[in-house]
């Protein structure tokens, strides 16, 4: 049987804070496997340990109990990270380089083939859109030309595995459905991702399971689609009906034993009515391409 | 433990080394150093005779040990703790590389910036000894008599010595800053560190006569550990040969001082920074 992407069993991390050592348990026996080509969500509220969680996973912090393993090979050997590609929080790069310099650098720290490194390079940078923007120094870059170029960094070397860090944070709802596309094309492509988020709304649509951590603790993990759908009720939405044929509609409803829990006028959401008006706007511009 | 990728040895320290050359202090210190240098022009109008070279060399090497320092330790100090505040070094230590060749390349960066000064500041030296021996009608007579000559390769040997002592300096700072919290701590841990090398020699001669017998082992362990930067000092012998010049093997003996000490500190580096939480 083959291994999964990410088997975290019974992780634990407990951190010594302030002058007398007290410790605070960040992680607390969590235990959770995500299979290949699925997109993970671990979500949660600030400070719930889910970047602590990553950062075990990829071997920049020692777990206190427990273990985590990448395909099989444990977080502590230098051999997992071949085929993961990571994405912090809030990137930072050095300023002084352009795109193509800082994807082709990180291309040449995973050790990638010299020959191959300028094409790979170029590659990914039209992958993520920035081929317009590959050479301008980083330090020119807006907010989310920066989270791509970070993705760029993360899939230059063809990793199986991407693990992003709160990667749609500080982003406006078009740099999201970007993300998410990027997101999904990569699925397709037979990617798995591991990604962490507090903008649950954000990440709903994204996953295929996700998993809740609270204070250090996993609270409910499963496929999004059982764990949010409510049992035994069904939306229906109608158009084009008047008062009349609506009133039927709920004592059909009643007669054959169900009730009508709730009605009201459909809404777009603010998501949707931002991204129908912008984002019009914004293709229509010669900035579509450089700018999120 | 230790594992080294030579490829990636290079590509870290040359971006490290791209990095370190666009902090503004380090323009400031190189012309400060290189001004301090040429003010030894205006040393004419004192006209020490021939001992004028002698000053004009010590004042040449102060200089560059003084600026060197301040380098050789602040540099590594501040890329490192970049690196790690910025959390590019997680972005780097996520990817399949051992912490040991990022170290290495993070030394070996600052070290490419150490032999650029040194190389300038010796330049400028060796023009104004030159210029100077020229222009000294006593010090030609010396030289003809075959008393004293000016060794324009033997001020290049110490610049070479200097250049060690300073990645020694350099090896240390990281060692230092792969267990210090913070940038600012490990600069002040790295120049008292710097101070007690600088007089390490008293350790070594001395600590037989200390009676406290914890005090005698603890300076008796100061003077084993640290590396003594006094035996780099060895300009005036280079530079000015006399009828028996300094041997060439005492310098390579040195040398290889210097060397092993930087490579006994870097993997000290490694051996603390293998379990740090980034």
């Amino acid at each position: 049987m083959s291994a999964s992407a990410v088997s975290i069993s019974h992780l634990s991390k407990d951190f010594r804070v302030g002058m007398r050592g007290v410790k605070l348990r960040a992680v607390d026996g969590v235990s959770l496997e995500i299979e290949k080509n699925q997109i993970f969500g671990l979500l949660g509220p600030n400070g719930s340990g889910k970047s602590t969680v990553m950062k075990l996973l990829l071997g920049l912090l020692e777990p206190t109990a427990g273990q985590c393993a990448i395909f099989g090979i444990g977080s502590h050997d230098i051999a997992s990270r071949k085929e993961v590609g990571f994405l912090p929080e809030a990137p930072y790069f050095h300023k002084f380089l352009t795109g193509t310099e800082l994807v082709e650098y990180y291309a040449k720290l995973c050790a990638m083939p010299r020959s191959k490194i300028a094409e790979r390079t170029r590659e990914v940078l039209a992958w993520v859109g920035l081929e317009n923007a590959a050479a301008r120094k980083v330090g020119t870059y807006s907010k989310g030309m920066l989270q791509r170029i970070g993705v760029a960094q993360a899939l230059v070397h063809d990793p199986q595995l991407l693990v992003l860090d709160e990667p749609t944070a500080g982003v406006d709802p078009i740099g999201f459905e970007r993300m998410a596309t990027l997101l999904m094309e990569l699925k397709r492509a037979g990617k798995t991702i591991f990604l962490c988020s507090h903008l649950l709304a954000q990440v709903e649509t994204l996953c295929d399971r996700i998993a809740i951590m609270d204070r250090g603790k996993l609270v409910i993990e499963g496929a999004v689609d059982v764990l949010l759908d409510v049992q035994q009720q069904e939306r229906i939405v109608v158009e084009n009906v008047s008062a009349a044929v609506a009133r039927q509609i709920r004592v059909l409803v009643e007669q054959q034993g169900g009730s009508v829990v709730h009605s009201e006028a459909v809404r777009l959401s603010l998501d949707a009515l931002f991204l129908q008006h912008v984002h019009a706007s914004v293709q229509s511009t010669e900035h579509d391409k450089a700018q999120w | 433990m230790v594992t080294v990728r030579h490829n990636r040895v290079f590509t870290i320290a040359l971006y490290t080394f791209r990095e370190a050359v666009r902090q503004r202090f380090l323009s400031v210190l190189l012309v400060l150093a290189l001004g301090f240098i040429g003010s030894a022009t205006f040393f004419l109008q004192f006209n020490f005779g021939g001992s004028e070279l002698k000053f004009i060399a010590d004042f040449g090497w102060g200089v560059m040990f003084l600026f060197g320092s301040i380098v050789a330790i602040v540099t590594p100090s501040h890329l490192f703790f970049s690196e790690i505040e910025h959390r590019t070094a997680m972005t780097l230590l996520a990817k399949p590389l051992p912490r040991s060749t990022f170290l290495l390349g993070k030394l070996v960066g600052v070290v490419l910036l150490l032999a650029m000064f040194t190389a300038l500041l010796v330049s400028l030296l060796l023009a104004i000894l030159a210029w100077r021996a020229s222009t000294m009608a006593d010090f030609e007579a010396v030289q003809s008599a075959g008393q004293m000559t000016l060794s324009y390769a033997g001020c290049a040997l110490m610049g070479m010595l200097q250049f060690l002592k300073l990645s020694l300096l350099s090896a240390i700072t990281l060692f230092i800053c792969s267990f210090s919290k913070t940038n600012l701590y490990a600069v002040i841990l790295g120049f008292f560190v710097m101070l007690v090398c600088q007089l390490q020699y008293l350790a070594r001669d001395h600590w037989g006569a200390i009676d406290f017998l914890p005090l005698r082992y603890a300076v008796l362990i100061v003077s084993k550990v640290f590396p003594n930067l006094q035996l780099f000092n060895v300009g005036e012998a280079l530079l000015f040969r006399t009828v028996v010049p300094m041997p060439l093997r005492l310098v390579g003996s040195i040398g290889l001082y210097g060397l092993l000490y930087i490579v006994f500190f870097y993997l000290m580096a490694v051996w603390s920074f293998r379990k740090r939480e980034i």
